[in-house]
């Protein structure tokens, strides 16, 4: 038995209330999250290689948003909160691994891939790799249908 | 000369003339005498190993011999100079060996003056040094596998991302619902082409050339070089200043003078990792007649003690990621050319940057030799 007195009684059962309401929420929030479209940010200071990465996976059931550098993508990031983030390594100001790394700190559900023209051979990614930050890194030219399949394995 | 334990006495001199002979005798270095008209006068026994004349078959014959026809204009020069009494240090040239081999070697020339002050003849101290030279080829070598490498990846960077999205833009063409929006993404996708012919043509072309000397304008190589770079000067964020002045087309070798000034703007980009002003300024020289390039960069600077080992093979400031050879084999293909180069550079906050001055020739001796052997 509960030693409790009614007013306490009363303020229990609010309480257990209001979290079941807030579980409530949160699991509606879940569902129609994951009803509708995966959101993923492409970030690529060659404007033609986002954008048309952006069609490309806007057409593939994405919702996709692009940003042309380091700076601008944390900030729509931030925001957005996407599912996924295509970043470039090779970007003025900030480059792809920094980006990763601080989106990786803030929002550790996004699921990141890097892609490089340069693949394997940027000192950037060895050096995030001997700091303990390894992240997957796609080597452009990419296919679309490619680029895709790897983002369903991700899923 | 100090002797130790050799009592005063009337023989002290032939023992200490016996004593200098032998020292001479058991050299590693060839150690050779002649007179004012070139007329050998003494030979060692490392003379005799190094270019195969016994002593009593050379004594007496001209040192003319020794050298390749083409090359007995430098005996006058060297005469030339012990008759002023001036001394020859280190001189690096080729000479010839009685079976007609020839060989590098570096010789140290010294006027021989009597007790009357008078020049009587030279003395000539010389070492093989083919051995060097031979390393110093396959360093060079190396240095420019290195540097095809280097720039293959920058190449690779400019080349994958146009067509990373003409890939896409294919796609998009191959998925379209109308025939014109097709057509609009085609369309991009061959402009896209043309800028990776454009940039394969500008670079990829270099390495198909053998080295042969033809005449070239520097400011078209050095907008070759920047078009390479594009991507790596846009990311570091550095603006790039060209002033080209009217100069003439010098005869060189295109390949080398691309690993000459792709060298230089790579150590200047890496220098100005948070971005800066590249400024490249080229003018006509007129004595002697040729053509001066200068590169600056407001980068992170070589300091002091640094800077007079810069262009010292295996020197680096970039720890790991340097080999220490680039500038090394800068200074040597531009000297290749008779041309000269020098770097100054500063390091404090604000002010600090890198400036390399270069001077070619209109033409060089290397470029007389190869257009010769085409």
């Amino acid at each position: 038995m509960l030693d409790i007195t009614p007013s306490e009684a009363y303020l229990f059962a609010d309480e257990i209330a209001s979290n079941l309401i807030a579980l409530e929420k949160r699991r509606a929030r879940r569902n129609t999250r994951s009803m509708s479209k995966p959101t993923i940010l492409i970030v690529d200071d060659q404007h033609l290689v986002a954008d048309t990465t952006k069609e490309v996976l806007n057409r593939s059931g994405f919702k996709a948003v692009c940003a042309y550098n380091g700076r601008s993508a944390l900030e729509i990031a931030a925001k957005l909160r996407p599912d996924y983030l295509l970043s470039d390594v090779l970007m003025p100001g900030m480059n792809g691994v920094e980006l990763a790394i601080a989106i990786q700190k803030e929002l550790p559900e996004t699921r990141i891939v890097l892609f490089s023209g340069q693949a394997g051979i940027t000192d950037i990614v060895s050096k995030a790799k001997a700091d303990g930050h390894t992240f997957d890194l796609l080597a452009k030219p990419i296919h679309p249908e490619k680029l895709l399949e790897h983002l369903k394995q991700k899923a | 000369m100090q002797l130790k334990n050799m009592e005063n006495g009337p023989d002290l001199t032939d023992r200490l003339q016996l004593l200098l002979a032998a020292i001479v005798e058991s050299s590693d270095d060839s150690i050779i005498s002649k007179d004012l008209n070139g007329i050998i006068m003494s030979w060692n026994a490392a003379a005799g190993r190094m270019f195969g004349y016994e002593a009593v078959e050379i004594i007496g014959q001209s040192i003319l011999r020794l050298i390749p026809e083409e090359l007995h204009h430098e005996e006058d020069m060297i005469l030339a100079k012990l008759r002023a009494g001036q001394r020859i240090d280190h001189y690096e040239t080729i000479r010839i060996r009685k079976n007609g081999e020839r060989f590098d070697i570096s010789v140290t020339i010294s006027p021989l003056i009597d007790s009357g002050g008078n020049i009587i003849g030279a003395s000539k101290v010389a070492r093989e040094i083919t051995e060097r030279k031979l390393m110093e080829q396959k360093l060079i070598l190396s240095e420019k596998l290195a540097a095809t490498g280097r720039m293959a990846a920058t190449i690779a960077h400019e080349i994958n991302n146009p067509l990373d999205a003409v890939m896409n833009l294919m796609y998009l063409a191959r998925t379209s619902k109308t025939l014109n929006s097709a057509k609009s993404y085609i369309q991009t996708a061959e402009q896209e082409l043309e800028r990776v012919s454009h940039i394969a043509r500008q670079t990829l072309g270099y390495y198909r050339e053998n080295g042969a000397h033809s005449p070239i304008l520097l400011q078209d190589l050095v907008q070759d070089v920047l078009t390479v770079y594009q991507g790596k000067i846009t990311a570091a964020g550095i603006t790039v200043d060209c002033e080209f002045a009217d100069h003439p087309a010098i005869t060189a070798s295109k390949g080398e003078l691309v690993q000459v000034l792709s060298n230089i703007v790579a150590n200047s980009i890496d220098a100005m990792s948070h971005g800066g002003v590249l400024r490249i300024q080229i003018e006509r020289a007129d004595s002697p007649a040729g053509v001066r390039i200068e590169i600056k960069d407001q980068g992170i600077g070589v300091r002091q003690e640094d800077i007079a080992r810069v262009f010292d093979p295996f020197f680096t400031t970039k720890g790991q990621l340097g080999t220490g050879i680039g500038l090394w084999v800068v200074k040597q293909l531009v000297e290749k050319h008779g041309g000269e180069i020098t770097l100054s550079s500063r390091t404090e906050p604000e002010r600090s940057g890198t400036t390399v001055f270069i001077f070619l020739p209109l033409t060089s001796q290397a470029a007389t030799e190869s257009n010769n052997v085409n």
